[in-house]
């Protein structure tokens, strides 16, 4: 696909909103199932509270380092070819041919994705989904959906998440043992990323008056950062404008 | 960085009303114009040697916040930040109300943002691009490498309108300050019945 074509598929995605000069990237919000999602986010808040942040903490606690440096970079290793699939179906060559060239090098010299020596030779991870696909093809963004235990979402993304899921290659054809393992392995990452960014999460989840609200904004401003691609000056915004009025 | 490529801009954006556009920004930048892209680059890089020196500082929180006040004030248009925070309830607020609103205002966002410094030990912040904004000033692309981590994209919007060059809105992978707090603070305006007195009580103890 073509930049134009792909430009005006991108237009008719973000709808008028989206190209217009300094829209409000907050006055778009989408979200008729508020009150549905409210609860699941109080949910899923709660067992942040008493299960998944003092796992986590323990997990980062106990686990040596170097254990968790190795499941991480196999669990991110074993992704990659799922992702190269997402950069062909995005037109994404170049970062498809990256991908496999990671994947290969990390295969091969980093001892079937134990170590991570592509990312020292520039090869660094170039990560996109299904979510990402769809949103190239022209799909929506949907409605604002908060999941269960994975949080803030929108239709299209849940959608993609699901298909991430059953194409990723090792949760399908390998034996169930091993896949079984490998979930249990993306499962540990997930929590060590929450002790890593742990005052980040905590702040949204706990500090603001409204940790719906401010988990919100901030999920569906990545998103269209994702889809704009790069900052454009004319949606920066520009409060000393208001100053002149 | 480079994970999505720069063509999916809207066409609009490339052609002709981009041009026209263009030319607008061109002339409205004019009493900008002493303002370089340079000076942008050094401010931010100035204002983000500050900040890492806290941030790897290893000082108590409580510390850390005090710090990062002193620096927001030095590098930041509070004053614009703070405004822009209340959203369209700026307008119809008293003086006495705007300068208590202000004066609550700056140490909340530090102590929001200074707690947050712990998960960032050991990080670097290197400028990767900076452009002209045009009447919005200089726009200031960065990365911050934390340890093990992916590069995260930092943006800094930079300008010298409030007579001396200050940053005045930060974008932390798409996710903009200014948009995120005027969302929140709005709702805790809300949740209070649009009583400014009562929010700004509140914030002399939140964050």
């Amino acid at each position: 696909m073509g930049w134009k074509s792909r430009s005006l598929a991108a237009c008719a995605v973000l709808g008028l909103a989206g190209c217009a000069a300094n829209p409000d990237p907050t006055s778009t919000v989408f979200d008729p199932f508020e009150e549905q999602n409210r609860a699941t986010h109080n949910a899923n808040v709660s067992l942040d509270r008493n299960v998944v942040r003092p796992f986590s903490k323990g997990y980062v606690t106990y686990v040596p380092e170097i254990f968790r440096i190795f499941l991480r970079n196999v669990i991110t290793n074993l992704e990659q070819p799922a992702i190269a699939v997402n950069h062909v179906l995005q037109g994404e060559f170049e970062d498809a041919g990256h991908t496999v060239a990671r994947f290969s090098f990390n295969t091969v010299l980093g001892l079937g994705g134990l170590l991570d020596p592509a990312t020292d030779f520039q090869f660094e991870e170039r990560r996109t989904g299904f979510g990402e696909t769809l949103e190239d093809f022209g799909v929506n963004e949907g409605p604002y959906v908060v999941l269960p235990f994975l949080g803030p979402s929108t239709e299209r993304e849940a959608l993609g998440r699901f298909v991430d899921f059953f194409s990723n290659p090792y949760t399908s054809i390998v034996p169930t043992t091993v896949s079984n393992y490998i979930i249990v392995g993306t499962g540990l990452t997930l929590v060590e990323d929450r002790q890593t960014f742990g005052s980040t999460i905590d702040s949204v989840f706990y500090d603001s008056e409204d940790s719906y609200i401010a988990a919100r904004t901030a999920y569906l401003q990545f998103l269209r950062a994702r889809a704009e691609g790069e900052t454009t000056i004319e949606n920066l915004e520009d409060p000393y404008a208001d100053l002149l009025e | 960085m480079p994970t999505y490529s720069n063509d999916r801009t809207c066409f609009s954006r490339r052609g002709a009303l981009g041009l026209v556009a263009g030319a607008g920004l061109l002339l409205a930048a004019m009493p900008a114009a002493a303002q370089s892209t340079a000076q942008g680059q050094a401010h931010v890089e100035a204002a983000m040697r500050d900040v890492l020196a806290v941030v790897n500082s290893g000082k108590s929180t409580g510390q850390a916040v005090n710090d990062f006040q002193r620096i927001l004030s030095k590098y930041a248009d509070m004053a614009i930040i703070s405004r822009s925070s209340l959203g369209n309830a700026w307008r119809s607020a008293s003086d006495a109300q705007k300068r208590a609103y202000v004066a609550a205002y700056q140490p909340y966002l530090a102590r929001k943002y200074g707690k947050r410094f712990a998960d960032f030990k050991g990080s670097s912040f290197a400028v990767t691009r900076v452009r002209d904004a045009g009447n919005k000033g200089v726009l200031v692309e960065g990365e911050a490498r934390v340890p093990g981590r992916a590069p995260i994209a930092v943006e800094f919007q930079v300008s010298n309108r409030s007579g001396s060059i200050k940053i005045y809105n930060l974008i932390i992978e798409g996710i903009s300050l200014l948009s995120s707090e005027r969302e929140e603070i709005g709702q805790m305006l809300a949740a209070r019945g649009n009583n400014i007195d009562k929010l700004t009580a509140d914030l002399r103890t939140a964050g």
